[in-house]
């Protein structure tokens, strides 16, 4: 039996269809990705695991009790972050994390260890004085975190944690949320940079609509993806012949779109400054013979490769982009 | 004393330590507050200049006789009452809309704490502040004093008013706060209503104050003296608006926490177990009035204990008898888990609609145990004139025919006729509701339309729960074959009702999300 499970959960709104029939599973020490574009229903399940809504019909369990039927004892299990927040203003970070530790039932010097604990795992001991309102995004999503893991649950449920934070915001994010992984918490984390997600994650789940596409570990579902379009006749020749390379350059080039052009391999061309990504078709030996005429051409690439399938790729091919 | 400081100083951070944390964060939060302050520095600067210009008038040509210090203190205590009244209640209200509006609320939810254990923090926090802006004034208020015109124990007195009367209406705002979800009519609408029902019971003190000192009526200062010197009935005073205050604020807490409560936990123990106290509480005074008053003689007592009886077992049927019979797993977990005297009491008090019925018929068993025991008592106990002793027992079987026949016709509409339709608890108390008052209204129409005024012989009368029984008032029944028929049928509707509470087997099914609730997207 996993830590986390869902199984066939629905939840509607009405006439709206949040959740259709969503069930994955994922365990301790693993970090579980949530995919799926705005308004696919991650939020709703988030919440539905975090105990704060209750399914149309189906469950979720976690450490094998129900979320409905074992509300408080799961919430002993679990850390919620949610996608949006209140903050309290007049507080300052120290107060808001000893706040939480006492809400929890934590007394004497189990709540000055836990809050101290907390600072100082989301790096936040400088700050500790400092009112919660003057704090960066990226601070306030740190502080949020040590919220979370004020009681040391088992169970992380993040929506959308990275939203909003600058690069090494979410660099130092991510390392936090890989050490509470190596600690054996289980992660479930929705996000919409999905390269991050390919990093971080070793399973992810992809929704739309509220209906599960694809779920497992990031290279299965990657092979999945291969298999399936090539079970399909018309993207058979698609996946034989096309192939994406990325081109580097080492200054910018004028001629780059022209050059590209009058090449008879290329299919499809991007020029975005010194980066061009090209669609080639034909085999290996072609991608060798297009490297050469732009040596020739002159075009002062310092990089070409073949580009494999991203998590990025996965997901637009998988999904469709429709919202209701 | 080293040993003694010690000892405090553990007390003091045992305390702290186990504050609760809504009071904590939330005085936190003020003391750091420009609004908190602000209101603070203003009310200190206002009370010095009026303290000043009062004590220069004082001084000036003001006759001796003049009461410049009542004056002083009306304003004073006016002022400060509008802080600690409306605008207490108003900012607890708003502290609620506040946390459920900016999801923090669910931030906390997610904690073991309980939404009672919540309100309670945040009542306790409202509270503070009062505190804080009543040692602010104090200084003032005995400046007033020390001018001439007012009395030490006034002050006293109407700052413990002022003081309780700011506690009650801000755990009246946080009830309000309760009841709101959304809707900013709602919000508008309880705000306006807490506001204004504050205002008037300040406007009300402040009159109950200024009407003691110019002599008329009730004088403070005469019943402070009174309770110095130990008189009891100023004694009995204090002890009634003491039990009334507490009553109050365990009811706003309970219910307003019960509101918060999600509708697969167990909402029926607290509401349950306040209302039988209260019903406690107030036969306990009722036995009290008829021990220390002379003129309030036994049976008058008991009968007043049966018509609170009866009363109050009407309103707990209403909710307790229109609860669902098949329970979630938590609420079934309330029951089994419970040990020693909480799982007997879990019996009468569970969640569910057995264990509903059994609290109903107990308290329905205790009217008629009373009924029947002034009946015994006072064999020759009169009621309107009447000289049969039997009346009186005739009347309350009455009552409770009528109780019991109406409660079971809307538990048999709702559960067995139109269950399909009727599933909640809610449509089943409004069809217990809407039963009542069309059937109340429509038979006594009837009767008036073709019998005319009290016909005895119109039986529409009889049917309708409003005249039936003020006809029973009027008109004692002797041999009348209407009694007979519906004696039969209360007797039958309060069997009903005793064998559904003892089928007491648990039945339990998840609790499924229903279309309509909370969309997080939709608010």
């Amino acid at each position: 039996m996993s830590l986390v499970e869902v199984k066939n959960l629905y939840r509607s709104f009405g006439k709206v269809h949040a959740v259709q029939d969503l069930s994955f599973q994922f365990d301790a020490g693993e970090i579980f990705g949530f995919i799926g574009p705005n308004g696919a229903g991650k939020s709703t399940t988030m919440r539905i695991l975090a105990t704060l809504d209750i399914p149309s019909s189906g469950d979720c369990l976690i450490d094998g009790k129900s979320t409905v039927d074992y509300a408080d004892t799961v919430r002993g299990l679990i850390g919620y972050m949610p996608d949006s927040y209140g903050s309290y203003p007049n507080m300052t970070v120290l107060e808001y994390i000893d706040f939480f530790a006492r809400a929890y039932q934590l007394r004497g010097e189990a709540r000055k260890r836990a809050v101290f604990d907390t600072v100082d795992f989301c790096q936040l001991g400088d700050l500790s004085d400092k009112p919660i309102t003057t704090l960066s995004k990226g601070m306030k999503q740190r502080l949020c975190l040590g919220r979370c893991l004020v009681h040391d649950p088992n169970v992380l449920i993040l929506d959308e944690p990275s939203a909003g934070l600058d690069p090494r915001a979410r660099i130092e994010f991510r390392d936090l949320l890989k050490i509470l992984a190596e600690q054996g918490k289980a992660v479930f984390i929705s996000s919409h940079i999905l390269a991050e997600l390919e990093e971080l994650c070793d399973s992810v789940a992809i929704i739309e609509l509220g209906k599960l596409i694809s779920t497992g570990n990031i290279r299965s579902i990657k092979k999945d993806l291969r298999n399936k379009a090539l079970a399909q006749q018309d993207k058979q020749e698609e996946l034989e012949h096309n192939h994406v390379i990325e081109i580097h350059l080492y200054t910018e080039w004028e001629e780059s779109e022209r050059c590209l052009a009058e090449q008879p391999m290329v299919t499809q061309a991007h020029v975005d400054g010194t980066s061009l990504l090209v669609t080639c078709s034909g085999n290996a030996e072609t991608q060798h013979q297009l490297l050469v005429r732009l040596i020739q051409a002159g075009m002062p690439l310092y990089s070409f490769a073949g580009r494999d399938h991203n998590l990025e790729d996965v997901f637009l091919q998988l999904t469709e982009g429709l919202v209701q | 004393m080293k040993r003694f400081m010690t000892l405090v100083e553990r007390f003091g951070f045992w305390v702290s330590d186990h504050a609760n944390p809504m009071l904590v964060r939330c005085v936190r939060q003020e003391l750091r507050s420009r609004g908190f302050l602000g209101l603070y520095l203003l009310m200190l600067i206002a009370a010095t200049v009026m303290s000043v210009i009062y004590a220069e008038l004082a001084n000036a040509t003001v006759q001796d006789d003049e009461p410049i210090g009542f004056y002083l203190f009306t304003i004073l205590c006016g002022a400060w009452g509008f802080i600690v009244l409306p605008w207490q209640a108003t900012a607890s209200l708003r502290i609620i809309f506040q946390e459920r509006q900016d999801d923090t609320w669910d931030l906390v939810e997610l904690s073991p704490m309980r939404p009672r254990d919540i309100l309670f923090g945040l009542l306790q926090a409202v509270c503070t502040q009062g505190m804080l802006y009543t040692f602010a004034i104090a200084p003032f208020m005995l400046m007033a004093y020390l001018l001439r015109g007012i009395d030490i124990y006034s002050i006293v007195i109407s700052l413990i008013i002022m003081v309780l009367a700011g506690t009650a209406t801000a755990a009246f705002g946080i009830l309000a706060g309760c009841l709101s979800k959304t809707k900013k009519a709602s919000r508008g609408f309880l705000t306006l209503l807490v506001f204004g029902g504050s205002c008037t019971l300040l406007i009300l003190i402040l009159s109950l104050i200024a009407q003691s000192q110019k002599g008329y009526g009730f004088n403070l200062g005469n019943f402070a003296e009174e309770l110095l010197s130990g008189d009891g009935d100023a004694w009995l005073v204090v002890l009634i608006i003491a039990n009334i205050w507490i009553a109050w604020m365990t009811a706003c807490l309970v219910f307003g926490g019960t509101i918060l409560l999600h509708r697969a936990a167990n909402r029926s123990t607290g509401p349950r177990l306040l209302w039988i106290g209260l019903t406690i509480n107030s036969l306990i005074w009722i036995m009290i009035a008829v021990i220390i008053n002379p003129y309030f003689h036994f049976y008058e007592g008991l009968s007043a204990s049966a018509l609170l009886l009866i009363c109050s077992a009407s309103f707990l049927g209403a909710f307790s008898t229109t609860e669902d019979d098949i329970l979630s797993p938590r609420q079934a977990r309330s029951i089994t888990e419970a040990r020693g005297i909480k799982k007997v009491l879990m019996v009468f008090f569970g969640p569910g609609y057995n264990r509903g019925c059994l609290a109903f018929t107990t308290l329905l068993t205790s009217y008629l145990a009373v009924v029947i025991l002034n009946n015994i008592i006072f064999s020759k106990g009169t009621l309107h004139g009447s000289n049969d002793e039997s009346e009186i027992l005739r009347f309350g079987l009455v009552l409770m025919c009528y109780v019991c026949i109406y409660y079971c016709a809307a538990d048999v509409i709702s559960r067995k006729i139109f269950h399909n339709f009727i599933t909640t608890p809610y449509l089943r108390r409004a069809i217990l509701l809407g039963l009542i008052l069309c059937a109340g209204l429509l038979f006594s129409l009837c009767g008036y339309l073709i019998g005319g005024r009290f016909d005895k012989g119109n039986f529409f009368f009889h049917l309708s729960p409003f005249t039936g029984i003020s006809y029973i008032m009027v008109h004692p029944l002797k041999s009348d074959i209407l009694i007979g028929v519906l004696s039969l049928l209360g007797i039958t509707s309060f069997a009903y009702f005793i064998l559904k509470g003892l089928r007491l087997r648990i039945h339990t099914a998840r609790v499924l999300a229903r279309d309509d609730e909370h969309n997080p997207r939709g608010d």
